[in-house]
């Protein structure tokens, strides 16, 4: 059915013991509770309910979030210790790519995740329009970002991502604002990327294209396994109360 | 459409091959500058007028129409009309025309350097223009990175006023302007970390 993507060299992403703790109102709120998890599938996919964290796992990751105890990994760097190295190993797309997207314009915004790598301006502009291109969004590259859909905005977020050439791609519920034309599209785009993903999501559909599902309840990993195994089991507890719930 | 006026406030760039879009960003900015500060410089109404004029002509002879030119002045309606009365009154229509068509030309003559420089080239220009300040231990790029940030973020703070507006007439309540400050500066801080966020994750802070 889907392409098959190049596994290319896996980048595990390992977790030992991860505890997150966040101020709230009435003390500390356990955000992630002693996780332990190894993902090296080709795309993994994080279900859970709103606020069972999710985000906070997947930000685990880059850094953007610090254990309160225990180890991450990112492939072999330590993101708590040298995050400007995971982030330079891991490309994040957040669910709302207008707070991604930093500049006016489209092509603008690309050409800022070059700035470092490309100093050359022509080649900068030119290698920016060519990912637009790819996006399928030339036509777009001088518009404001807030005349842009919902789904090109989207779409000009993971192309400034993939710009700088990650070696994996982490993804923040990436479809949840799209419609299901453009939730296909950015699938499609995802399957022929060579990219290893971790894509949190509330898209079942898209949980189900990963080669490796883990749902979090509660700030614990409840489950993990094959899509075909893990989903129904997911669908079920939703419909009829996760195990421990008195219904 | 409250979003594309904001907009406008700032202009964005438009492509073309004119001569403006052609002529490298130093000359252009010196001799268009150069012209701002003749403008305030000379206190004479009809010097101000014929400048306020010719951004116009040259807005049209550059591909940018004049239906733009006309569109980015409109944010200043108010402003115009408050600083007119008050000049009127105060110091006469000689005086009031000139500080108006100052301002008027300014903002129609800046606005051709916008529209016709794409804004990494003028970012790029202005890091090159701050690279002297490296010497004081200030990072140019940063600078750069900053006005790009803010520029951005204009628009996006009409879009969240217009927005909180909208929800408050849907539930059929009209807020004074008072009573909008606080969930726009709510949702302003929240961008602020959101962009934080985009920032760090994108490895750029």
């Amino acid at each position: 059915m889907q392409p098959a993507r190049r596994p290319g060299s896996s980048e595990p992403l390992y977790c030992a013991d991860v505890t997150v703790t966040a101020e709230g109102p009435a003390g500390p709120v356990t955000v992630l509770d002693r996780v332990t998890c190894e993902f090296t599938a080709p795309r993994t996919a994080v279900v859970g309910l709103n606020g069972s964290g999710k985000s906070t796992l997947l930000r685990l990751f880059n850094g953007l979030v610090t254990p309160t105890s225990g180890v991450v990994l990112t492939g072999s760097v330590d993101p708590v210790a040298f995050p400007r190295e995971a982030r330079s190993l891991v490309g994040f797309v957040f669910t709302d790519p207008a707070s991604q997207i930093l500049m006016p314009t489209p092509l603008e915004d690309i050409e800022l995740s070059l700035r470092r790598r490309v100093p050359d301006r022509v080649q900068r502009a030119e290698q920016a329009l060519s990912w637009l291109r790819r996006m399928g969004l030339e036509h777009r590259a001088h518009h404001s970002v807030f005349d842009l859909s919902g789904g090109e905005r989207q779409l000009v977020a993971l192309a400034a991502v993939l710009a700088v050439e990650p070696r994996v791609l982490i993804l923040d519920e990436p479809t949840t604002l799209l419609d299901l034309r453009n939730r296909l599209k950015l699938r499609e785009l995802l399957d022929g990327l060579p990219q290893q993903q971790l894509v949190s999501t509330h898209d079942l559909d898209l949980a189900e294209s990963a080669e490796h599902v883990v749902v979090v309840h509660e700030a614990r990993i409840l489950d993990q396994g094959p899509p075909e195994l893990v989903l129904p089991r997911y669908r079920a507890w939703c419909a009829h109360g996760f195990p421990g719930e008195t219904a | 459409m409250r979003r594309s006026r904001a907009d406008d406030l700032l202009g964005t760039y438009v492509p073309g091959t004119s001569i403006l879009h052609r002529s490298p960003l130093w000359l252009k900015t010196v001799v268009l500058l150069g012209a701002c500060v003749a403008i305030m410089a000379v206190r004479a109404w009809p010097v101000s007028l014929a400048a306020f004029a010719l951004s116009a002509v040259v807005s049209a002879v550059c591909g940018l129409g004049l239906r733009r030119w006309a569109r980015s002045l409109r944010p200043l309606l108010l402003l115009v009309g408050v600083l007119s009365l008050y000049h009127l009154v105060a110091n006469g229509p000689a005086r009031a025309a000139d500080v108006v068509l100052s301002l008027l030309a300014v903002v129609g003559i800046t606005r051709l350097l916008i529209t016709t420089t794409p804004l990494p080239r003028l970012i790029d220009g202005l890091v090159t223009l701050c690279a002297p300040l490296r010497r004081l231990g200030v990072d140019p790029e940063r600078v750069g990175l900053a006005v790009s940030l803010m520029i951005r973020s204009v628009p996006w703070l009409f879009g969240v006023l217009s927005g909180l507006r909208d929800a408050a007439a849907a539930r059929t309540v009209r807020p004074s302007p008072v009573q909008l400050v606080t969930p726009a500066v709510i949702a302003t801080v929240d961008y602020a970390h959101r962009t934080g966020e985009a920032l760090a994750a994108r490895g750029l802070e």
